[in-house]
């Protein structure tokens, strides 16, 4: 039933996006990739240098501790929006009176623009003066918490601001996918005499799936890709202990004039990236097919 | 009240108990916000009194700073147009675009999906040195139209690839029906499709209007004029110098900035539960 | 019929793509005014100051109707983003603020100004310290440096009475003092704090300790020269020091907190520009009365000091050369450099000789150390001149965090991790 004029059309109407895309992503895109290979400083040609820029990288202790940090950062911080995301999820679903109210008042962090939000929580996580250690040393840890002094307790802070951002989203949209499952299943499964628990472990959650899968995933490259966070909350310290790719970029890249070895700190993603997208396409091909 | 009508209570309204602990946790960070916009400078640095409580008394100067000795109103203006065109323009683009790649299948489709889907995956980080140059070619560097024009990188990548999820999801019957009674393509994507997904327009709509209000990146490379500047460049910009934090303006400009979208999704909230639930679970 | 209809929905789409390309093509035919001076300047920390920088500008278009001249104020971060994408593209603004050795980082985009500079020098008495620090890169000056701000001894009077020190032994402190009264003010729980985090505060504090103890990063060749027995003395020193200090320090970020550290009455002790004390004034007074600067503590090798220079510089793109030259000159005339000067509260310190004769530093008792300076002043990446690679070693804190690493890692451990990144960052520069 398709036509000629119909494909026609049909291309004429993809024509915008692709010509967009191409114009102000293909471009800059393909010229970032081309710098990665060179040695390039602010205002004079680029020089063709191979993959020099990733041989050093690989050799570079900073960096090296930045695939490290991104790795921790990205994997627990997506892990535990995915559990909290889930029960939080479960537990809007079973409330009826003020649910709208609550879904508004729980998507408030993710509205809020993270730049602002990250100087809140780095006002908050002060050591001396922050309300977190003022709160806890009155009450269970007398000493505070070194919160952006030492390793752990920074990765600790950013994993922590960065579920709080992102909770909403995963929560919101988990419980889209809880609401989409028809009622009569349910009934069903309570018929058998299925337990709340014996619900959501054999009901719930596998029907979720598909959906908790992209949110995963697109999340993964979200996270892994962030910058504002972690550029205000502790700007890669302590001792470069929660640099991620963008962070450490901007940094040597942008800030300190090495584009070619920007770029490729950046491009460093793209594989991580691209296992990502191809778990995704292959997922959602199967859905749209 | 007996201990069975306690335990019929819980019973009933467990789901709000286990929801305060995520409640405070949600909303502690803006309670604070909030407490520190109407603090005296004096005791936001007294670290001495009790933290949570006001001692000196409240103030709205910091309000009045930010309303009167700034340029916030244009500021919030210019966030509201730059995120208003970009949602319009990419609205505009990824509808037919998402409608086509999910309903014909012609030669290249499939290869212009996922190219359109592997755009998203860039960090804009990468991209704003050579996407200035395009910025000043089209001779927008130092204005909005360069967000304007600029934004939609990452917004079209999404709608689309969020848009296509929801026309391939919708039964075709309804438009052959139609074409069959005398509709043109464009028609039935227009009277009978796009009625249907409302939620998921909506739905795209709320993403990429937020994705552009928050966005820092691009902002902070492509304007530098203040009367040009969106929110949390211009508030980073003027509100934070050198080493001198205004804390209270910067607070209570995170307030304000959050609460247009807010009220936009109070009202759009209801459609975009239903929409995810159509588009994103039946991708 | 259906035919038809069809047609009629190309025609719809292929009408709103036409309109949207017009638009991408039709917007940079809109052209601007004629003669247009335009400035990037960082935002100042006492607004004041860019008051009466737009007043200068408004007066000297009245004496050049032609020009219309627009200045954009913007933050740090907003700055590095600009500049780089500005002068990647050979766009955007005539005359740009530069910090330190953003002169040499951009170098290669920018204008030479020796005539600028020299005719400056010659009517003022010629360059203080700071000009080999900044703006004159390879024999040639790319930037001419406007004014400084440097990270001084801030410091409690009342608290340092407590343990008997007044303003004139804290004027002649040495490091071996200051670990002693560390201990006592610690004792009295008013601590003293030296950022040692990753931000540039950091950089400009630990920066002079390790110089006074006769360390530095790399020697006048550009040959890294930080595994030296004057580092690990420095190193050795610090870790004494530093036990007296919270271990906030170490996670002291985006640079305010030593500026609380010390609003809060808490701190005793911290090094900063005045813009701690311009705040205090401003929101704390009860604090700013006990506020006072003076100079910074003396090694083996001597007092030293850093913080930034800002300079001007013109991209050598820029369609106005001559009048960036004369609007230049005229920012930096005598009676106009005062007038900034007395806006910025006595901030800003001269870079031209004869501008320290400006009797504000002396009136006000609390500035009197802050300038004229008696400390060698230096910037990170010295004993080389300006460099991109000295740029990098600030920008990425390296030093900070080798004085954070000795605490954790120990000194040897601590030193051998700074010079495999010094080395990595020097050779790119001499790679040229």
């Amino acid at each position: 039933m398709i036509g000629v004029q119909q494909k026609k059309l049909a291309y004429l109407m993809v024509a915008p996006v692709v010509i967009i895309l191409c114009s102000l992503i293909g471009f800059p895109l393909g010229y970032a990739v081309f710098l990665s290979f060179t040695v390039k400083h602010i205002g004079v040609p680029p020089q063709f240098v191979g993959i020099q820029n990733y041989v050093e990288l690989v050799h570079s202790s900073i960096f090296r501790l930045t695939v490290l940090n991104t790795f921790i950062y990205t994997f627990i911080s997506v892990l535990v929006k995915v559990i909290l995301g889930v029960i939080l999820a479960l537990i809007l679903n079973r409330i009826g009176r003020g649910q709208r109210a609550l879904r508004g008042v729980l998507l408030l962090p993710w509205v809020i623009p993270t730049a602002l939000s990250a100087l809140v929580w780095w006002w908050m996580y002060s050591e001396l003066f922050g309300i977190i250690n003022w709160t806890l040393m009155r009450t269970v840890v007398p000493q505070g918490i070194p919160w952006l002094s030492t390793p752990f307790w920074a990765r600790c802070a950013l994993i922590i601001t960065n579920v709080w951002r992102g909770l909403p989203f995963f929560a919101i949209t988990f419980l889209a996918g809880i609401i989409a499952i028809p009622v009569d299943l349910m009934d069903a499964v309570s018929i058998d005499g299925a337990g709340a628990i014996a619900k959501v472990r054999y009901v719930t959650l596998p029907l979720l799936a598909p959906l908790l899968s992209i949110v995963t995933l697109f999340s993964l490259v979200m996270t892994a890709g962030d910058f504002a966070l972690v550029h205000i909350i502790t700007h890669g310290g302590p001792q470069n202990t929660t640099h991620l790719f963008a962070t450490l970029a901007q940094q040597i890249g942008f800030k300190g004039g090495s584009l070619g070895k920007g770029a490729a700190i950046s491009l460093f993603i793209v594989p991580f990236l691209g296992v990502s997208a191809y778990l995704i396409l292959k997922f959602v091909r199967k859905r749209i097919v | 009240m007996t201990k069975g009508r306690i335990q019929t209570f819980l019973k009933r309204n467990w789901a709000y108990f286990a929801l305060v602990p995520f409640v405070l946790f949600t909303l502690f960070p803006f309670a604070w916000m909030a407490m520190t916009s109407i603090e005296t400078d004096e005791e936001l640095y007294d670290m001495s009194g009790n933290a949570f409580i006001l001692e000196k008394g409240a103030t709205s100067s910091h309000y009045l700073f930010l309303l009167t000795k700034t340029l916030f109103k244009t500021w919030f203006a210019n966030s509201l147009i730059v995120s208003s065109v970009v949602v319009l323009i990419t609205i505009l683009i990824s509808i037919p675009a998402a409608y086509s790649l999910a309903r014909i299948k012609f030669p290249g489709a499939s290869t212009i999906g996922t190219g359109i889907f592997l755009t998203y995956l860039i960090p804009p980080t990468l991209l704003f040195i050579p996407l200035y140059t395009v910025v000043t070619f089209l001779r927008t560097a130092n204005s909005l139209l360069s967000l304007i024009v600029t934004y939609p990188t990452f917004t079209i990548p999404f709608s689309t690839w969020l848009l296509i999820g929801f026309f391939s999801n919708l039964p075709r019957e309804l438009e052959e029906a139609a074409m069959i009674d005398g509709a043109s393509w464009l028609q039935s994507l227009v009277k009978i499709v796009l009625p249907l997904s409302i939620p998921g327009v909506i739905t795209s709509v709320i993403f990429c209007f937020t994705a552009s209000w928050g966005h820092l990146i691009y902002a902070l490379a492509f304007v530098s004029r203040s009367s040009q500047q969106t929110l949390p460049v211009a508030l980073i910009s003027k509100l934070i110098r050198g080493d001198v934090f205004f804390w209270g303006a910067l607070m209570a400009a995170g307030l304000l900035a959050s609460v247009p979208v807010v009220i936009i999704y109070a009202f759009l909230l209801d459609y975009y539960v239903a929409g995810l639930t159509k588009g994103a679970m039946k991708f | 019929m259906k035919i038809r209809k069809r047609d009629k929905g190309s025609k719809v789409v292929l009408g709103i793509t036409l309109i949207f390309l017009s638009v991408l093509i039709a917007v940079p035919a809109m052209g601007g005014p004629a003669k247009e001076l335009s400035l990037l300047i960082v935002s100042h920390f006492v607004p004041p100051f860019e008051t009466e920088v737009e007043a200068q500008a408004q007066q000297w278009m009245k004496e050049r109707p032609d020009v219309k001249v627009t200045i954009d104020w913007v933050g740090t971060e907003e700055q590095a983003a600009t500049l780089l994408a500005e002068a990647e593209s050979g766009s955007g603004h005539d005359i740009v603020n530069l910090e330190s050795f953003d002169s040499a980082l951009f170098r290669r985009s920018l204008l030479p100004l020796d005539d600028v500079a020299e005719e400056l020098a010659a009517e003022n008495g010629g360059w203080t310290q700071a000009k080999r620090e900044i703006g004159y890169v390879d024999g040639r000056w790319v930037a001419v440096p406007w004014f400084i701000h440097t990270f001084v001894a801030v410091y409690r009077t009342d608290y340092f009475q407590q343990i008997g020190v007044d303003r004139e032994m804290g004027s002649r402190a040495t490091w071996d003092d200051m670990l002693v009264w560390a201990e006592k003010l610690a004792a009295i729980d008013h601590p003293i704090g030296i950022p040692v985090g990753s931000n540039n505060d950091s950089d400009c504090s630990v920066g002079p300790l390790l110089w006074s103890f006769g360390g530095a990063t790399v020697n006048r060749e550009g040959e890294v020269t930080i595994d030296s027995p004057e580092t690990v003395a420095a190193l050795e020193y610090s870790k004494k020091l530093f036990q007296y200090m919270p271990k906030a320090v170490f996670g002291w970020t985006a640079g305010g907190d030593n500026n609380v550290f010390m609003l809060s009455g808490y701190g005793s002790w911290t090094m900063n520009p005045p813009s701690i004390y311009a705040s205090a004034l401003k929101s704390v007074p009860d604090v700013a009365k006990y506020l006072d600067h003076v100079r910074t503590p003396a090694g083996p090798d001597g007092r030293f000091r850093s913080g930034s220079v800002w300079s001007l510089g013109v991209w050598n793109y820029s369609p106005n050369p001559e009048l960036a030259r004369e609007f230049i000159k005229f920012l930096m005339r005598k009676d106009n450099w005062y007038a900034q000067l007395v806006a910025s509260a006595g901030y800003n310190q001269p870079v031209l000789k004869d501008y320290q004769a400006h009797p504000i530093w002396r009136d006000r008792k609390s500035l009197n150390q802050y300038e004229p300076m008696q400390e060698t002043l230096h910037m990170m990446g010295w004993k080389y001149g300006p460099s991109a690679a000295g740029k990098k070693t600030f920008n990425l804190h390296i030093v900070p965090i080798m004085f954070a690493k000795a605490t954790t890692d120990g000194v040897q451990a601590a030193i051998e991790w700074a010079e495999t990144e010094l080395k990595t960052l020097w050779k790119e520069e001499l790679r040229k």
